[in-house]
């Protein structure tokens, strides 16, 4: 039997759990009936769960869906659909004859955008392929020298305007860093003065207060001196 | 005279496409139902609901016969569900304790004559059931909700999720032993 594990206890253990919702949902034949009513005589677990399980079901019987709008059901045909639907009303010959017709078409846009030109020549047609810059058709005759002498002017043409780009764009990014280093120097020279001003200043603040306290040092001993033994001061 | 699913079926292939709104009228309630039970919402239901007969339509061709009609469109119905609670991931646990937007009080059935105590201790259970519902994982709330609501035999239920009827039984076994434990738990709440 097969029972998935559900994360709760169950005290029914009696490996009946398949017969039990068959009984319940009344699917049990009748020997099958019979049988689970003989066993439900004597398991207590059954039972219990019978019980249990009744309960539920009336419970879940309590949630029935009122009156609701009808749900809108569009069936939205995809342009597939309706274009199948559309050619399946035509005959079939007219079906053909509209698939050749866009078959022909579709050839003839698709070579005018190649450039085919298509004409009448000595009795025959002449196809040709490619178009100039003013839209007339290739001179057949142009060699394939001349081709290459073209395609190797426009290289070097090419290639002239590719170096002129180039050296603008490095002109212009010498500048620029020629300024970036020129504001750099300034900023740093200015920076340069305002140091030596303050060390100045400080110097200056510095011999002020060393004089003073020299000064001061000075009259000090001065008075302190004992002179009795030479009042003037002088050693006379 | 009533057409069987596969006479309207063999009518919309045939090239009779009005046909297949007989089935679209015949089976959109129980789809519905399915959904909105599964999915919670309205408005999710209805989209659902949109979904599957679409998907039916555009597939129809496809539809083998082997199986029945209702099984097949049962399993496209759930398939778009569990889509949708993938998209919506946890927005549908959150979903539990939504309203409709609109309003409308799509999920309980109309009284009747009963009277209001008895409405809303109806109401009050039918709310109970619904958040135990959601509660379930899916494989177990779907067993549930195609057997209890869609009255769906066991060996439907097998042929539309395509496993072994003992599977559908033991999901069912374990969804209603879960679906009595919460119950109880909630009422416990109240």
């Amino acid at each position: 039997m097969n029972n998935e594990k559900n994360g709760f206890d169950s005290l029914n253990d009696c490996g009946r759990k398949e017969d039990l919702v068959t009984y319940l949902y009344g699917e049990a034949h009748a020997t099958e009936r019979a049988l689970f009513e003989s066993h439900l005589d004597y398991c207590d677990g059954c039972r219990n769960e019978l019980t249990t399980f009744g309960r539920v079901r009336r419970d879940l019987g309590a949630w029935q869906l009122g009156q609701v709008a009808r749900p809108e059901i569009v069936l939205r045909r995809s342009r597939l659909d309706l274009l199948r639907e559309l050619v399946g009303m035509f005959p079939a010959w007219a079906r053909g004859a509209a698939f050749v017709g866009v078959a022909a078409a579709v050839l003839l846009v698709s070579l005018s955008f190649a450039g085919t030109r298509i004409s009448l020549k000595d009795g025959g047609f002449v196809v040709s392929f490619g178009q100039t810059n003013n839209g007339s058709p290739l001179d057949p005759a142009v060699s394939s020298e001349e081709v290459g002498r073209l395609v190797q002017n426009a290289v070097a043409e090419e290639r002239e305007k590719m170096e002129e780009r180039y050296n603008a764009r490095l002109a212009s990014f010498k500048d620029q860093l020629d300024a970036e280093h020129q504001a750099e120097l300034q900023a740093a020279r200015a920076e340069q003065q305002e140091q030596l001003k303050a060390a100045r200043v400080t110097l200056q603040q510095e011999m002020r207060r060393f004089n003073r306290q020299n000064t001061s040092a000075e009259i000090r001993a001065f008075f302190a001196r004992d002179d009795s033994s030479d009042p003037w001061g002088d050693g006379r | 005279m009533e057409f069987s699913d596969d006479q309207i079926i063999e009518r919309t292939l045939a090239g009779e496409t009005d046909a297949f709104s007989l089935l679209v009228r015949r089976w959109e309630r129980p789809i519905y139902g399915l959904s909105l039970r599964m999915l919670g919402r309205d408005e999710d239901a209805r989209d659902v609901c949109q979904e599957t007969f679409l998907a039916a339509f555009r597939n129809l061709g496809k539809f083998r016969g082997d199986a029945k009609f209702s099984s097949w469109l049962y399993r496209i119905a759930l398939n778009a569900c569990h889509s949708r609670l993938r998209r919506q991931g946890a927005m549908a646990e959150q979903s539990i304790d939504h309203e409709d937007d609109s309003g409308r009080k799509f999920e309980i059935a109309d009284g009747g004559l009963e009277g209001l105590p008895e409405r809303l201790q109806r109401d009050q259970r039918a709310e109970l059931v619904r958040k135990a519902l959601y509660a379930l994982p899916a494989e177990m709330r779907q067993v549930i909700i195609m057997k209890e609501y869609e009255e769906l035999t066991f060996a439907e239920i097998a042929e539309i999720l395509q496993v072994p009827v003992s599977t559908v039984k033991s999901r069912l076994y374990t969804g209603l032993q879960q679906m009595g434990a919460r119950l109880e738990k909630m009422r416990g709440i109240l």
